[in-house]
This record gives structure tokens, sequence and C-alpha cells, in this order.
């Protein structure tokens, strides 16, 4: 069983790395289109997110194509932000020990980069999809603006403060002589 | 912490060292060490019998309520 736990934690930590560099090179990526597509517009076609009409947009209006590159080159950044947290997060696990704070405020910084991809996100399909809209006509095509996030976030950080509140009755029974 | 532990002023009036009494009460070093510097956050009733008992003592002497200082 013992064994069991270490092996899932170690392919864990090898998944949430691969998470981290998947949405590192996304991110890499989108900047550089985005800084590309200043000097030459063709590069707004080489975004991840082709189907949002990102090049109809670059054509329309540059501030426009800023604000939702700069939105999404945000949520790319709290995503690959989570991945790294949860990976620093595994390396520092130590099964003898598992509860430290130092555990707890990660996964409360885990906590707050979701709800933080959720709020980016909600911007994104929400505010700024309205003013694209009301302004330009350009309508993008419906997607989820990421209320799993909100959830994921509720629960890792009601998960967190029942961490803490161990970690004090830990350290509580530790200094009982 | 409002409590405050007077055991080294108790074991200076003993003229018992902190080794000598860890081997009376039976806790170990590091526990009476935490128990003296204050940094216990709880001690057991058979810890304060034994001390009180090794020390001739009255559990007054080892323990004082400091009125904490208003911010």
């Amino acid at each position: 069983m013992k064994t069991q736990t270490k092996t899932i934690l170690v392919a864990s930590k090898v998944l949430a790395f691969v998470g981290f560099i998947w949405y590192s090179i996304q991110w890499g990526s989108q900047l550089l289109n985005f800084v590309a597509s200043f000097i030459s517009p063709e590069w707004a076609k080489h975004t991840y997110q082709i189907d949002l009409n990102i090049f109809r947009i670059r054509e329309y209006s540059i501030a426009f194509y800023a604000y939702a590159m700069c939105l999404i080159i945000g949520v790319f950044t709290l995503k690959a932000s989570i991945w790294y947290v949860v990976w620093e997060l595994l390396s520092k696990l130590k099964l003898q020990t598992p509860f430290s704070m130092e555990v707890e405020k990660k996964l409360e910084r885990i906590a707050y980069l979701m709800l933080g991809v959720w709020i980016v996100s909600n911007i994104f399909w929400k505010i700024y999809t309205y003013y694209l809209t009301k302004e330009t006509g350009i309508q993008l095509p419906a997607k989820e603006s990421g209320d799993e996030y909100l959830f994921l976030a509720g629960i890792i950080y009601i998960i967190s403060q029942i961490f803490k509140r161990g970690i004090e009755i830990q350290e509580e029974n530790d200094l009982t002589v | 912490m409002p409590i405050i532990v007077n055991l080294d002023v108790m074991m200076a009036r003993r003229k018992m060292s902190l080794n000598e009494l860890s081997e009376k009460v039976g806790l170990t070093l590091s526990n009476l060490s935490i128990l003296k510097t204050g940094k216990a956050k709880a001690i057991r009733f058979s810890t304060l019998e034994a001390i009180c008992k090794t020390l001739d003592c009255q559990p007054a002497d080892i323990l004082e309520y400091v009125e904490p200082l208003k911010k």
C-alpha cells in the first residue's frame, strides 16, 4: 500500500512537470505570436485558439486584439503557474511528515491561482466578448467560461483550511509535555 | 502567552540541574527545555504532578498568570 502511494506521488509529480512544460510552451508560443503580430499581422493566424477569430480582431482593431491576447496570455500564465506549484508541492511533500505549513501554503496558492483563472476567463468570455460584439460586430464562438476552476478553487481552499487546522493540532500535540 | 512558566526559578531554588530533574521526573531533556523556555502549548497533569513532587512545590510556584500587555 505504502509503495503504491509513493508510486502514485512520483507519477503525479512527473505529470505535473509535463503539464507545466506544456502550458509554458503554449504561453511562450502565444507571447511570441503576439509580439510578432505587431510586425506582421499574419502571425495572428498562428495562435493556438484559431477558432477565436483572433486574426479578424487584429485586422479590425489593434487595441481589441491586444486586450484579447493579454487575457489569453494571462490565462496561460496562471495555468502554467498552477502546474508549477503542483510540481513544487509534490517535490517538497515528504511521506514521513506530510503535514507541514509549506504544503498548506502551496495548497492555498493553487486555490488562489485557480480563482485567478476563473476571474480572467470570465473577464474574457463575459465582459470582453460583450464589448467586442457591441463595438465591432465580431462574434466569438460560445465556449465555457471556466466555471469548473471556481468550483475546484473552492474545494482546494477548503482542503487547505482543514489541512491547516490539522497542522495546528499536530503542533499542539508536539508541544504538549 | 499570558501563562509564564517559572520552572527555572524553582530549579534554582532547589539547586537542581535540568539533567537531574529530567532523570527524576522521567521527561526527556528536549521536552523539559520546551517547558522551561515557555514554548509548550499544554502540560499534562501527570507531568505537573511529577515536577511538583520532585521540586516539592505547588503548581502555582511553577505556573503564573500575567496580564497581557494591551497594544
